[in-house]
């Protein structure tokens, strides 16, 4: 008898423990602790502690090695937790939609900005920037302008640009030279300079390679055909508009290109497996990344180091609306939910990370050229590492297009879409009207109803 | 008394059937409202918004979503029958006495212990037209390169290699098993009545074997729909959307779009696709 009473017992108890533990499960938010010491003389946010969201990327490598100077300086302990970049939007925003407190602060590129700011998931820098108790080191004037354009949206600063990147033309010089082939300044240029080393070496280099992985990567480097055919993505009502001549002239480029003289298994090429066919002398032609000067021109990395020329990516015709070169900006923002001790906290460690002095140390301790400072690109570091591709890169981005992507709310699914689209031009392509008119109906009826 | 020990039944019972309903039946209806919901994680802060059947009414309007189903199905009917195949073929020649019989049987299960991520990678080296195995030997026999992975009927025939790689070995595990249980006394009298082995094989032991073979079919025919590792790895559901299975649409519109609604929908509808190809195969083990 009592065994069974006991047995009950023991049985209720363990119903009662599984809710119980079902329920304190609940309620995100409890990542981000601050303590409540109080601040010492000098520090006011001694003892705060904030965490941040960062991409795998060389700036993230290279704070990762500083934070602790500017844990010292202002007694504030940051946690970072870096994450490969796939991975990273969606984690942001999950954490953001259920008002979760586990970031005080994340990076993430520009394309996501809007959708933010929309949802009031992301702190505006407006009052902080102003206030100059805060304030020690976030200066406006001292950032590429394209890059801090891209952290604003109705005329207020939301974001930190933390890097940021444009497109140019790599070539190797070297086997222009031996074929009497000039960098080309022309889409038609291109083609011609591609068929031409593709067909003096019997197809061992590859004319050109591009990134074809659809999704994003595609978009990224079709783009330059888009823009550089006269073409755009949005129409004046904010309509995709790719069901247009100069779209499919410039994907019908784009594919051709490719196509014939184009590496095996370019469909599945990513900014990484184009970047290594290019370094190790795969191929005559990159248009991609200007980080990817750096790892051009790195030894431990790179066959062709000191054969590369750098150029301005060619276009058939003069766009008025835009160039063929990408504009790309990644940035750190404040969580719109927490305390606002923590926002100020967080505020402190984005304007200390992408100050000047940083920037140039950052520069020391990582192979970064996308810093988005101007002193530290007008630095004696950002010229002696890279003097080769340095000044390049500073002209691609003064005509970078910031409508190079499309950066509104549904950016995300715009560009799935059409990376798909594009994947599938790749395979067809004797049916590249078609599938583009199918994609803009598709976004025009589904995503900008 | 009865009573008394039926409570304490019933009270032990309990833990058992709260963690059922906490994690399998509560999160499945949460789905289904989910799934008649407009929840954008970039609009309204991720808010849900009613919307009865919209999402239903999509999926049948969406051409990507039509094509993901008939996607499905290729891979499921592809793998199936190529895997059970091999399984039988491969289940009926090792069944006979040979020397290392178990080390052969133990070698052969195990790509099975490999993760489906790390066997995608490495069947995409071996896919890599300028690289891989296959496009060599590929070459070696008619002296051009093969890119499987960069076309639309090559990719997802890749696929399909890649799971008859990994998952023949379980077919053939639970075929070799249910061989080795069978009666002895049925093949004896085919002997007597003078059936060659080919004949034992397809009109004897097959036959007394199908309850099996179905079952493994099922068990099967589960993992090739939910399939999703390999197809990220490999090709993410490219070129186009010629690998895009129902499970990486789902995917796709959930974590690239963040309509976390449709998304819902989409699973739910596979949900009930999986469903419907499993009440086939055991209505046909049942009557059996």
């Amino acid at each position: 008898m009592k065994r069974k009473l006991l047995s009950i017992l023991l049985a209720g108890a363990m119903v009662s423990s599984l809710i119980v533990g079902c329920s304190s499960s609940g309620g995100s938010g409890e990542g981000s602790s601050e303590n409540e010491g109080g601040g010492s003389e000098g520090k006011p946010y001694d003892g705060v502690e904030i965490n941040v969201l960062c991409e795998g990327h060389a700036s993230s490598n290279a704070y990762e090695k500083m934070v602790s100077e500017f844990e010292e300086e202002t007694g504030i302990t940051v946690n970072l937790e870096i994450i490969p970049y796939e991975e990273l939007p969606q984690k942001v925003l999950l954490s953001f939609s259920q008002k979760s407190q586990d970031y005080d602060m994340v990076m993430n590129d520009a394309l996501s900005l809007q959708g933010y700011v929309d949802n009031d998931y992301i702190a505006c820098l407006d009052d902080y920037i102003a206030n100059d108790d805060l304030n020690q080191w976030y200066d406006k004037a001292d950032f590429v302008e394209a890059y801090e354009n891209m952290m604003e949206t109705g005329g207020k600063v939301y974001g930190f640009p933390v890097y940021g990147e444009s497109t140019f033309l790599m070539y190797r010089k070297d086997l222009f030279d031996e074929y009497g082939l000039k960098a080309p300044t022309t889409m038609e240029e291109l083609e011609q300079c591609a068929k031409t080393v593709y067909e003096k070496t019997n197809g061992e280099v590859a004319g050109i390679t591009l990134r074809g992985q659809q999704g994003i990567h595609v978009v990224y480097t079709w783009g330059a055909f888009l823009w550089g055919y006269g073409g755009h993505y949005f129409d004046k009502d904010g309509k995709l508009d790719l069901n247009t001549d100069a779209a499919i002239e410039g994907t019908e480029a784009f594919c051709r290109l490719l196509n014939d003289y184009g590496p095996e298994g370019y469909t599945n090429f990513g900014w990484q497996e184009n970047r290594l066919l290019f370094q190790q002398g795969g191929a005559a032609m990159t248009i991609d990344a200007t980080v990817n000067g750096a790892y051009c021109e790195d030894p431990n990395e790179s066959e062709i180091v000191g054969k590369v020329g750098y150029a301005p990516v060619p276009a058939a015709v003069e766009n008025e609306e835009g160039g063929p070169a990408a504009l790309a900006t990644h940035g750190f923002y404040i969580n719109n939910v927490i305390e606002d001790k923590q926002k100020e906290a967080a505020f402190l460690f984005g304007s200390w990370a992408t100050n000047a002095q940083t920037q140039e140390k950052m520069m020391d301790v990582e192979p970064h050229c996308g810093v988005s400072s101007l002193k530290a690109i007008e630095s004696d570091a950002f010229q002696d590492k890279y003097a080769a591709f340095g000044n390049d890169m500073v002209k691609a981005l003064e005509v970078a297009n910031p409508l190079y992507v499309p950066t509104n709310t549904e950016a995300n699914e715009i560009i799935n879409k059409v990376g798909t689209a594009l994947s599938k031009c790749l395979v067809e392509s004797d049916n590249i009207a078609a599938i583009l008119k199918e994609v803009n109906d598709d976004v025009n009826n589904n995503v900008l109803k | 008394m009865k009573n008394r020990n039926r409570m304490a039944a019933r009270a032990f019972a309990l833990p058992a059937l709260v963690t059922m309903i906490v994690i399998m039946i509560v999160p499945f209806l949460f789905s289904i409202y989910i799934s008649f919901n407009d929840v954008n994680l970039l609009e309204n802060g991720g808010k849900f918004v009613w919307a009865g059947i919209k999402n239903y009414k999509t999926f049948f309007t969406d051409s990507r979503a039509r094509n993901s189903v008939v996607v499905s199905l290729k891979f499921l009917l592809g793998a199936l029958a190529v895997e059970t195949a091999l399984g039988i073929a491969i289940s009926a020649f090792l069944d006979r006495r040979f020397h290392f019989k178990g080390i052969v049987r133990a070698l052969i299960i195990v790509p099975m212990f490999m993760t489906p991520v790390v066997s995608g990678l490495i069947w995409r080296a071996f896919f890599d037209p300028n690289a891989g195995i296959v496009s060599y030997v590929y070459q070696l026999i008619f002296h051009h390169k093969l890119d499987m992975l960069g076309s639309t009927s090559g990719a997802l025939w890749a696929l399909i290699i890649v799971d008859m790689w990994q998952w023949t070995p379980f077919m053939i595990l639970l075929i070799m098993a249910s061989l080795d249980g069978l009666s002895e006394d049925a093949v004896e009298a085919a002997k007597v009545e003078g059936a060659n082995e080919l004949q034992i094989i397809t009109r004897v032991k097959i036959p007394m074997i199908k309850p099996t073979i179905y079952m493994a079919m099922m068990i099967r025919a589960i993992d090739a729909l939910k399939i999703f590792d390999a197809i990220f790895v490999m090709t993410k559901g490219g070129p186009g959307s010629a690998t895009e299975t129902m499970n990486m649409y789902s995917y796709v519109v959930g974590f690239n779009f963040y309509r976390i609604g449709y998304a819902t929908t989409i699973s739910f509808i596979f949900t009930m696709v999986v469903t419907v190809v499993l009440s086939k195969l055991m209505q046909r083990t049942n009557n059996l």
